[in-house]
């Protein structure tokens, strides 16, 4: 035993060993018990094979195809064709012979396919007597109109309809009659814009007095005044505050006096609490 | 009785002839914009087209049941025949040959 890859049979096992060799009860030999049975090991250890050696019990890989899974008829089987009735690609177009069985199959399949639907329209070569062109006059039938003539297409050497488009709204003829009255429209500001700059540039008065884009100076904001003078109304007239006290809205005494009178013990349980600060009156 | 069997015969033989005269009108079609106007005095037909451009349709020959036609486009040199033939149904069946190639079929404008 000088090399360690072993060929003989082990010794151990539950089975006994005829000591014939692998051959006859690994590979093709008599079976003991109706299973072959094939004994690794060597001394109760298992035994260690080399690549190239043949191991008993080893079944060696089959090469081709013919597995079990070949021999399962696949779902939509045609016993006529020998192939699948469903086709492989989405795209599969049923002839006139089998277009009954393969919308069949193609409902009951299990892919859901898309319907396949002949047309006769193509982006690549239309077949038809339409005409994109007057037959009269030979121009063309989309393109003449508003947006654009032919006239423009020659004269000013326009590669596309969308150059004439694009002329034409820059100079307001093209585009949607609201597109055009806002080019108007923003016309008018920036010339107004334009002739108030110039205004004020010579020292004039860029907006006359009198008219209605002249917004007029109101009176003081009242709402400002309420931080200081606690008046409220808009008929009150504004009074400086004569010192920082005055400046406080309510102090915190006064605050923790209402408290104390919406939730204490007090006068006011009717919850309308008076507040007198600096004359003013703020009804709560 | 002979006299009668060919006066009959001639009156059928003019009104066969006649019935390309049916044309005269005012036609429309889906595939132009033009109308189309057609006069007939003294056996002679005259074309009009009402449309953007000015075209110039000339009758080249004519037949007991068609009208053949020239139609040149002086802004763009389109130049077509048409053979006019009348159908059964009351419209005209042109037959366009030349820069344009197919069949436009003419209503009448005012039905």
């Amino acid at each position: 035993m000088g090399s360690p890859f072993k060929m003989t049979p082990g010794k151990g096992g539950s089975a006994k060993h005829t000591g014939k060799g692998i051959s006859e009860r690994g590979l093709g030999g008599p079976k003991a018990h109706g299973k072959p049975h094939y004994d690794t090991t060597e001394g109760g250890r298992p035994t260690v094979y080399g690549a190239t050696e043949a191991i008993p019990g080893k079944i060696q890989q089959r090469s081709g195809s013919s597995s079990v899974r070949d021999d399962v008829m696949k779902k939509g089987y045609d016993i006529r064709e020998g192939s699948s009735g469903v086709g492989e690609h989405l795209n599969a177009v049923y002839n006139d012979r089998n277009s009954v069985a393969g919308e069949f199959k193609r409902r009951t399949g299990d892919k859901t396919q898309a319907k396949p639907r002949t047309s006769s329209y193509s982006n690549v070569d239309v077949q038809s007597n339409a005409s994109m062109k007057d037959p009269r006059s030979g121009k063309d039938l989309i393109n003449t109109g508003s947006l654009g003539s032919e006239k423009q297409m020659n004269n000013y050497g326009y590669a596309t309809q969308a150059d004439v488009s694009s002329t034409d709204f820059a100079a307001g003829r093209g585009g949607s009659a609201r597109s055009r009255q806002r080019k108007k429209d923003s016309k008018a500001v920036d010339k107004k814009v334009l002739s108030a700059a110039k205004k004020w540039e010579k020292g004039e008065a860029a907006i006359t007095l009198g008219s209605n884009e002249i917004v007029k100076p109101k009176g003081p904001d009242i709402n400002s005044q309420l931080l200081g003078g606690m008046k409220v109304g808009n008929g009150a007239k504004p009074t400086q505050p004569k010192n920082k006290s005055d400046l406080r809205i309510v102090s915190r005494s006064k605050v923790g006096k209402v408290l104390g009178n919406v939730f204490g013990p007090g006068k006011n349980k009717s919850g309308q609490i008076i507040v007198r600060h600096s004359g003013a009156r703020k009804t709560f | 009785m002979k006299k009668l069997l060919l006066f009959s015969l001639m009156l059928i033989t003019l009104n066969a002839t006649s019935q390309i005269e049916k044309i005269e009108g005012i036609w429309k079609s889906n595939e132009s914009k033009y109308l189309t106007a057609i006069f007939y005095s003294d056996g002679e037909f005259t074309f009009k087209n009402v449309g953007d451009s000015k075209l110039k349709e000339v009758v080249v020959n004519q037949g007991k049941d068609f009208v053949t036609t020239t139609l040149k486009n002086p802004d763009n040199n389109h130049k077509v025949v048409i053979k006019y033939t009348l159908l059964n149904s009351g419209k005209i069946h042109a037959e366009f040959t030349g820069d344009y190639k197919g069949v436009v079929i003419h209503e009448r404008y005012n039905e």
